[in-house]
């Protein structure tokens, strides 16, 4: 494991008094895929759920790419066919100033019939 | 039409339960659901709701059966390999309740059929494997103004809501679009998916005998490797393409 993790505990900073820790939950298609089930991020306070999605991917394989996440005007963005959950509530992917610290944001990719 | 001294003796103990009764078995009785597909999760549903009484199931499910259905599409048995699934689904249910009526249809949805099926039903099962006919049977619904169960899986996972158009999130609220990457074989335990059938299967009892609070607005989530069952408030998309001018059943247009 944790490719990923260790990734991003080596991007997290001493100081973080501007910074939140968020959970990110991977389900479905999208946990498949993943190295982790669910990555710890520090990130910047105010950040969006896309803002994560940089975060989240990095060192990724391409299928997860593919699944998570778009580009929209040359930035990557949160695709629109996944629902970004906050807790236990969906949240408008692109809404700023919306996550806390110790969120847990869980990310669905849309399933389908068995 | 009223319930029998059979009928009677037939659901006694469903009609124990509160809320259910007389009046609800009656309101069964006279109800018709379509399932579209009848695989992993609408053969189970298909099976549950049989059992209990509702007047008239419509099965749409095309295809002949194949050794790899038989692990989970339980209305599927080995004598039946090589030929049409929609028979056996049509025989098992028989012999499970011979007193409802089931019609049914040897196809998908497409949009040549999806009106026809979707016009003859009070409630509809989404139970289909491709985010097309997904989408199609949900616009059809909101079209027609009929509650959607929908009821899906993957792997380890289910996710359950229920769609009373214009009055809660439709599909395309939840998924504008189709997504990408989406392989039409993907790891199903039958136990799974007949778990999100029976999930379903009480959401339609429910909606229809009229008791108990529905999974709208609610998006049920199911994980099978630890037994968690999460509930996630959901909200329509004032943009959505598909029911963002939609207004509840009676609700009239601002003049
Ligand atoms: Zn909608």
């Amino acid at each position: 494991m944790p490719a990923l993790q260790a990734f991003h505990d080596s991007q997290r900073p001493l100081a973080s008094i501007f910074q939140v820790k968020i959970t990110v939950q991977l389900l479905g298609q999208a946990r498949q895929l993943s190295p982790t089930e669910r990555v710890i991020l520090h990130v910047e306070e105010g950040a969006s759920v896309d803002e994560l999605v940089p975060h989240l991917l990095t060192g990724a394989p391409d299928s997860l790419h593919l699944i998570l996440s778009e580009r929209s005007n040359e930035v990557q963005q949160l695709r629109r066919s996944v629902m970004a959950i906050r807790n236990n509530e969906t949240i408008e992917p692109s809404a700023r100033d919306l996550l806390k610290d110790g969120d847990e944001v869980s990310l669905l990719p849309p399933m389908s019939g068995g | 039409m009223e319930l029998t001294d059979r009928d009677r003796a037939i659901y006694e103990w469903q009609i124990w339960v509160n809320g259910l009764g007389d009046s609800g078995q009656q309101k069964l009785k006279n109800s018709t659901a379509l399932i579209t597909r009848v695989g992993g999760l609408g053969g189970p549903l298909a099976q549950s709701l049989a059992a209990a009484g509702l007047g008239k199931l419509i099965l749409a499910h095309g295809g002949n059966t194949k050794h790899s259905d038989l692990n989970r599409q339980i209305l599927q048995t080995h004598d039946q390999l090589g030929k049409p699934r929609i028979e056996s689904c049509r025989r098992r249910l028989v012999e499970l309740n011979p007193q409802i009526e089931i019609e049914t249809c040897g196809e998908n949805v497409s949009e040549e059929n999806v009106r026809g099926l979707v016009s003859g039903a009070d409630l509809v099962f989404d139970c289909a494997p491709l985010f097309e006919e997904r989408l199609l049977l949900n616009r059809e619904c909101v079209r027609q103004q009929k509650p959607l169960v929908d009821a899906a899986m993957f792997e380890m996972e289910g996710q359950l809501t229920t769609i009373i158009p214009g009055r809660t999130p439709c599909l395309a609220c939840l998924y504008p679009e189709i997504p990408p990457g989406w392989k039409r074989e993907f790891p199903v335990i039958g136990a799974v998916s007949a778990t999100m059938a029976n999930l379903a299967a009480l959401e339609g009892l429910k909606l229809l005998a009229g008791f108990g609070e529905l999974l709208t607005n609610t998006l049920l989530i199911f994980d099978a490797r630890s037994m968690d069952f999460r509930k996630i408030a959901i909200q329509r998309r004032p943009d959505c393409l598909v029911c963002g001018s939609c207004r509840p059943p009676g609700v009239q247009e601002p003049s």
